[in-house]
């Protein structure tokens, strides 16, 4: 089964960024989504069951907490490793976020090479 | 004594003689009356004390020397005294000839004659006017102290305004008696009730249009009190139905600064009830009301600004987060862009450029510096972003303050641990002199250790050349840390700026700033919490020292409970790349344990294995390093005291490794201290991990989790 990888968030550059920071493992096979709200993501995690999905947190239409939530809790997709992305590093999101059931936190500004070595440990990719 | 009067009428005695002499010049008024209370004779003094000669006082009945509604008690006493025979006692009001009201000491016995027949009467009287006034002045005093007293206990106790004007309407009723009272502030043009005693409740928030009320116009005009005694037939009184039953009316001004702002009215049914002296007492209670109204505003007043401090200040927080946000999201683009160009350009445009001439290499190298500056400018901003929260998070009060033993000589070497990369980077010397046995201190090490390094930081900026030299010492009752360096020194008129944030000193187009210009005012912050002291002492072109003291009585910093903030406090932490961990500093106490433990650090990132190599070996601890799970298993075989794991790591991954080690009886007990990106708690249980830490996370937080482990009571799951 392709690997899939979903990218949510509202501003273009960074879904861009993500995008090209993981073009290597790319082309290795793995499949690029991209949502730019939390509407949009919801319904491409119920279709495509991706395998990793960068989340960022403050988006119009739903946030990036209720997408986990709902995600995790509600359809109990344990399976989709939900990584957030906030720009504010917060404790208090980070508890809110563990309580929704992300399975880990990035702050922005992020370093795509941390991105695309995390996506490879996780997706069990080898560079 | 008089029976022998009356016995020795005959014949002439010395004795006789002698009461004669006693009866004219006796000090006490001797008066001697017949059963009519008509004066028979009196003596010398009795007629200095009425004012009537004697011829004159045998004329006078006694209805002339007292006031006339005592004419009637007077009659009776001597009826008393008829009856009873005996001695009859009292203190009254008299009339003097001239019309003067004196008060006078009475002891009126009666005369017997031989079968006990009252057959005159005498009385001895003593004029006691002045001891009685200084009496009653003294009781009025008492009683007005009394109420003064009162209304002073009310205005110190923070009782509410109303409460203090109530209780002056109280304390005025037992000085100068009213049946109604209000007490009136001005507003424009009208005079408004605010507090009342004895009319309806009705009355409050009643305006009177000052236009329509004369006596309050007075009392404005003439500043003094206005008083109608008669109100019924006074032009000033505006009479209305309700008020029918008032006949006397005494009115204060309450003064602010000479300005008139209220009233204190007191109203009562008797007719000609107040005096000036009433005007006085008066006065002073409006002066009390005035004290009392004037510490209610500036009460509201400072209060009011608090809140408003406080909204600003909210406000400002709220700011902060919002801007860092949205400065975050634009920096992630110009970063990540940033470092996908670079990564393009080295892995695939560099090597396939033929270069064929010297402009084309030169614009490759222009390329790649300039890439590498913007990368490290967008480094920058972010730290300055981050100082920026940090800073507004201590203003903001906002700030969990640790409180734990901290060890002098221990945080100035962390600090200077972590800095000594930048003095090597400029080939300054670094002295340090630390005094021995310096007593600990309570406080938040982390935040000291950060103050102590924002100082060693700007000195190394600040420095060309030469040393920077630090002092720890204790004088008196504080510690002092001293940090000197030799470098460009700062200006006289720039000195009280240089803790200022966003200041640094100096022609800054020429001095090249660097660093944030935050450091020092972060240091401010955090030394001001303790109670210390920041200042520095500066030559231009010689140096200067940077002194920072701490108190050491407990200085007890208000307990904050951490808030949920909107601001995070970028702590250094160790991140899922172990960027920047020249910085990181631990806050733990050495272990002291008998024999130096081993601990064995698995983590794919060398960056993170350095850092805690580092780290745990400044502890005492021994340590082995694992690049991946196949070489953590054999390097177990050493038998480590303690595990730290990573989770994501390539081949065997930690939860792999913490699974084989668990089912190993060799290595059951073995204490295993997660510290990942990867959060998976449940699995950590699942695997009886003893430590399940999470990145980013502060290395004191591995280090005590490391002591707390291997501290004996812990030993017997190592066995």
């Amino acid at each position: 089964m392709t690997p899939k990888v979903l990218i949510v968030d509202d501003h273009e550059y960074v879904r861009l960024i993500i995008e090209q920071a993981l073009e290597e493992i790319e082309d290795q096979g793995v499949e690029l989504l991209t949502a730019a709200d939390g509407e949009e993501a919801l319904a491409i995690i119920r279709e495509e069951v991706p395998h990793l999905v960068f989340l960022d947190v403050m988006m119009p239409k739903m946030n990036g907490f209720d997408v986990c939530r709902i995600v995790k809790q509600d359809l109990m997709m344990d399976n989709v490793y939900i990584i957030l992305l906030t720009a504010k590093g917060q404790k208090y999101d980070i508890q809110k976020g563990e309580e929704y059931g992300a399975d880990l936190y990035m702050t922005k500004p992020f370093d795509p090479d941390e991105l695309l070595a995390l996506s490879r440990k996780i997706l069990k990719l080898i560079e | 004594m008089n029976k022998q009067i009356n016995k020795k009428k005959t014949g002439h005695t010395v004795l006789q003689d002698h009461l004669a002499l006693l009866f004219e010049q006796s000090p006490i008024g001797i008066i001697e009356w017949n059963n009519q209370s008509e004066v028979i004779d009196w003596n010398h003094a009795a007629e200095k004390i009425f004012g009537y000669s004697r011829e004159e006082a045998r004329e006078l009945k006694v209805s002339a020397i007292v006031e006339q509604n005592l004419t009637e008690k007077m009659v009776q006493i001597s009826e008393d005294i008829i009856r009873s025979r005996d001695v009859i006692q009292s203190t009254n009001p008299n009339i003097t000839k001239d019309g003067r009201r004196i008060i006078c000491d009475w002891y009126n016995i009666p005369l017997l004659d031989q079968d006990g027949n009252v057959i005159a009467q005498a009385s001895f009287v003593q004029d006691v006017t002045d001891r009685e006034k200084s009496r009653i002045a003294e009781r009025e005093q008492r009683v007005r102290a009394e109420a003064f007293r009162d209304v002073v206990v009310a205005l110190n106790s923070n009782l509410q305004l109303i409460s203090v004007l109530d209780q002056i309407l109280i304390s005025v009723s037992s000085v100068v008696p009213y049946d109604a009272s209000t007490i009136m502030l001005i507003e424009g043009e009208q005079s408004v009730v605010v507090r009342s005693r004895g009319y309806d409740d009705a009355i409050l928030g009643l305006r009177l249009w000052l236009s329509d009320t004369p006596n309050l116009r007075r009392v404005i005009k003439t500043k003094k009190p206005s008083i109608i005694n008669d109100t019924h037939a006074s032009e000033e009184w505006v009479a209305s139905p309700s008020t029918e039953w008032i006949h006397s009316s005494i009115t204060a001004g309450i003064m602010d600064e000479g300005e008139t702002i209220g009233f204190i009215s007191l109203e009562t049914r008797v007719r000609g009830a107040y005096s000036s002296v009433d005007g006085e007492n008066l006065n002073t209670f409006a002066t009390q009301a005035a004290i009392a109204i004037r510490n209610a505003r500036l009460y509201e007043g400072a209060q009011k600004a608090k809140e408003e401090a406080e909204a600003a200040n909210q406000s400002k927080s709220t700011f902060l987060a919002n801007v860092s946000h949205e400065l975050r999201t634009p920096l992630t683009s110009v970063l990540g862009f940033a470092k996908i160009i670079r990564k393009r350009l080295e892995e695939h445009v560099f090597p396939n450029v033929q270069v064929k001439n010297e402009r084309t290499q030169r614009a490759l190298n222009q390329i790649s510096e300039n890439i590498e500056i913007i990368i490290a400018e967008a480094d920058r901003l972010t730290i300055l972003i981050n100082n920026v929260l940090d800073l507004a998070k201590i203003e903001a009060g906002k700030i969990e303050w640790k409180s734990e033993p901290v060890v002098i000589s221990e945080i100035f070497g962390r600090a200077i641990s972590a800095t000594s990369v930048l003095f090597e980077e400029r080939g300054l010397s670094l002295y340090q002199e630390i005094e021995d046995n310096l007593p600990e201190i309570q406080g938040d090490k982390d935040r000291l250790i950060q103050a102590i390094i924002n100082l060693l930081s700007n000195a190394s900026k600040f420095t060309e050349q030469g040393s920077v030299t630090c002092h720890a010492y204790q004088d008196d009752d504080k510690i002092v840390f001293k940090i000197s360096d030799t470098g460009i020194g700062i200006a006289e008129e720039d000195l009280p700026r240089v803790f200022e944030t966003f200041v640094q000193v100096g022609d800054t187009l020429i001095d090249k700033p660097q660093g944030t210009g935050m450091g020092l005012a972060i240091s401010k912050q955090i030394v001001n919490h303790y109670g210390g002291q920041i200042w520095v002492e500066s030559q231009v072109g010689v140096g200067s020292t940077f002194f920072i003291t701490l108190p050491l009585s407990p200085h007890k910093p208000e307990e904050q409970s951490p808030q949920e903030d909107p601001l995070a406090l970028q702590d250094k932490k160790i991140d899922s790349r172990g960027n920047d961990l020249k910085e990181n500093v631990a806050a733990t106490p050495g272990t002291g344990s008998d024999r130096a433990k081993t601990i064995l650090i698995v983590d794919d990132d060398k960056n993170i294995r350095n850092l805690l190599r580092q780290e745990l070996e400044r502890e005492g601890y021994l340590v082995d390093e694992a690049k991946n799970g196949v070489e953590a298993l054999s390097q177990v075989k050493k038998k480590p005291d303690l595990v730290i794991l990573d989770i994501l790591m390539p081949e065997l991954n930690g939860f792999d490794v913490a699974a084989v080690l668990r089912n190993d009886p060799a290595t059951m007990g073995l204490p295993i201290v997660i510290v990942s990106i990867l959060e998976d708690h449940k699995r950590g249980r699942h695997l009886g991990i003893d430590r399940y830490l999470t990145k980013p996370v502060e290395v004191s937080e591995i280090l005590e989790a490391i002591k707390t482990l291997l501290s004996p009571n812990q030993s017997s799951e190592n066995g």
